[in-house]
């Protein structure tokens, strides 16, 4: 199956911050969480795949078309829910409705419709009038509703309540229930996408540190419970970070270079990027 | 395209609807006063075409405020197309109240058995005058970074016609001097073909600036 995105080489440069050279792969029909604290450059990233600000260098493919060349007619295939939901303030439903109906060839008015029933979106409420909550869930509902084959998502569940975002999540996992349908989604609340992601990729300042299967990165790591000389006894390539406390030290280490009998507790995706991010700083 | 055009005129009928009944207002004062003094009021082409001439500038200025230059380039269309998309808005919209001011005054001169040409001078000039800030404005308001760029470059604009206009009513012997102009047919063909020339070159203008722009 094609990716359904391929990052090669980006670079983008501004005077205080740049997006190194970055690869970055989403095979199809699966679901790829990056994750970076604030200012790491998930958006600069996102931004730069979907042309809102051009890259310095690179090369981006969107599900197997060259995105240099094809960006616009490729966009029909992409549903995507930015951090800010853009749509103007006076705006209700129907306006919505209209607008989309006249931009996508595959607009689903009763698709749109039932989505927002389900999100219990107010039809007659100005855009303005809306929360932070309901424009995002507007945005997610737009986004699904032009059988789009990839959903790209910026901080999409950010400002949902938990059992909206929950239920969001849900959606999304529905979504790639279909195997060419795939999902690119950054956020730092790590927690969601810790249970949504089969790929995840860390993203600090500007630098992509891994792009890995979830499942393989959990398998492959763990954390050890130890005291500061057992530590030092281990293969230093073995530990990717570590920290100390009047009980002991706690490092992310590889299982496979650990002896047996070790203390060592299964990682979450959370505790490995935090431990990647300070082991780094 | 499409959609784009349907954003614009939905986002005017439900905020900027306002300028309509201005725009008919001053164009039925226009017809009455060509019926009762027998001669196109051409000092009042300015103020007809101002808000007509706003009202592209006023979509961009909203985009940049709402983050629609962001959501549009998420859907399906090119940054050339959200330009080109601004640039049919104001021709439609230059088409519109020009066609609309035709209708009346040509209908209230023909009532009082006068010529139409000065009804035709006339609304090629509402044509040319609303096209005007968008030629002049658009390239800067392309090329402006931030939606406080775009504000500002709008505000600019805004006070510069309004100063102008301003100034011939400010004056007396200006005033009188603009009262009674007349401008014949075949000038204003000359600005109507001027100014069509014009927004071919400040079309591809802020194209470039628009393709270059991170949003």
């Amino acid at each position: 199956m094609t990716n359904a995105i391929e990052i090669k080489g980006l670079v983008k440069e501004y005077k205080d911050f740049k997006l190194d050279n970055v690869d970055l792969t989403l095979p199809g029909g699966c679901i790829l969480g990056l994750i970076g604290e604030n200012g790491a450059g998930k958006s600069t990233l996102i931004k730069c795949l979907l042309g809102i600000i051009h890259k310095n260098s690179g090369s981006i493919s969107i599900l197997g078309r060259d995105a240099d060349t094809e960006l616009a007619d490729i966009k029909e295939d992409i549903g995507v829910v930015l951090d800010e939901v853009g749509i103007p303030d006076s705006f209700r439903y129907k306006h919505i409705n209209a607008v989309m109906k006249n931009t996508f060839r595959n607009w689903d008015e009763k698709m749109f419709d039932d989505y927002m029933e389900k999100f219990k979106l107010p039809k007659n409420k100005k855009f303005k009038e809306f929360s932070r909550g309901m424009k995002m869930k507007m945005g997610i509902a737009i986004a699904l509703s032009h059988k789009a084959k990839l959903l790209v998502l910026d901080e999409a569940t950010n400002g949902l309540d938990p059992v909206i975002r929950d239920e969001v999540t849900d959606l999304f996992y529905e979504f790639t229930r279909s195997e060419d349908h795939s999902i690119l989604i950054s956020s730092h609340i790590v927690s969601d996408l810790e249970k949504l992601c089969d790929y995840v990729s860390f993203i600090h300042k500007g630098q992509v540190l891994l792009n890995e299967e979830k499942d393989v990165l959990l398998e492959e790591y763990a954390i050890a419970h130890c005291s500061e000389e057992e530590l030092k006894e281990l293969d230093p390539t073995a530990i990717r970070g570590k920290k100390a406390s009047k009980y002991g030290v706690q490092a992310l280490v590889r299982r496979d270079a650990v002896p047996a009998g070790m203390n060592l507790s299964p990682v979450t995706i959370e505790e490995l990027f935090i431990f990647m991010i300070k082991e780094i700083d | 395209m499409k959609g784009l055009l349907t954003k614009d005129f939905l986002h005017i009928k439900t905020a900027y609807l306002v300028f309509f009944p201005y725009l008919l207002f001053m164009t039925v004062m226009c017809a009455a006063s060509t019926f009762a003094k027998g001669n196109v009021p051409f000092v009042a082409i300015p103020f007809i075409a101002i808000f007509q001439s706003l009202l592209p500038l006023t979509m961009i200025m909203d985009d940049a405020r709402t983050g629609f230059d962001k959501t549009a380039l998420t859907l399906p269309f090119s940054r050339k197309d959200y330009i080109m998309e601004k640039y049919l808005l104001t021709l439609i919209n230059a088409l519109a109240s020009s066609m609309l001011f035709l209708i009346f005054t040509a209908g209230a001169a023909l009532m009082g058995s006068n010529s139409i040409t000065d009804s035709l001078s006339a609304s090629l000039l509402i044509f040319s005058f609303s096209m005007v800030l968008t030629i002049a404005d658009m390239p800067f308001m392309t090329k402006a970074k931030t939606a406080a760029g775009t504000r500002k470059v709008y505000a600019i604009s805004l006070v510069l016609y309004g100063a102008s206009a301003g100034h011939f009513m400010a004056f007396k012997s200006l005033k009188d001097s603009i009262k009674n102009v007349h401008i014949p047919l075949h000038t204003s063909t000359v600005v109507f073909a001027v100014i069509l020339a014009a927004s071919i070159i400040s079309y591809l203008i802020s194209a470039a600036f628009y393709e270059k722009k991170d949003i």
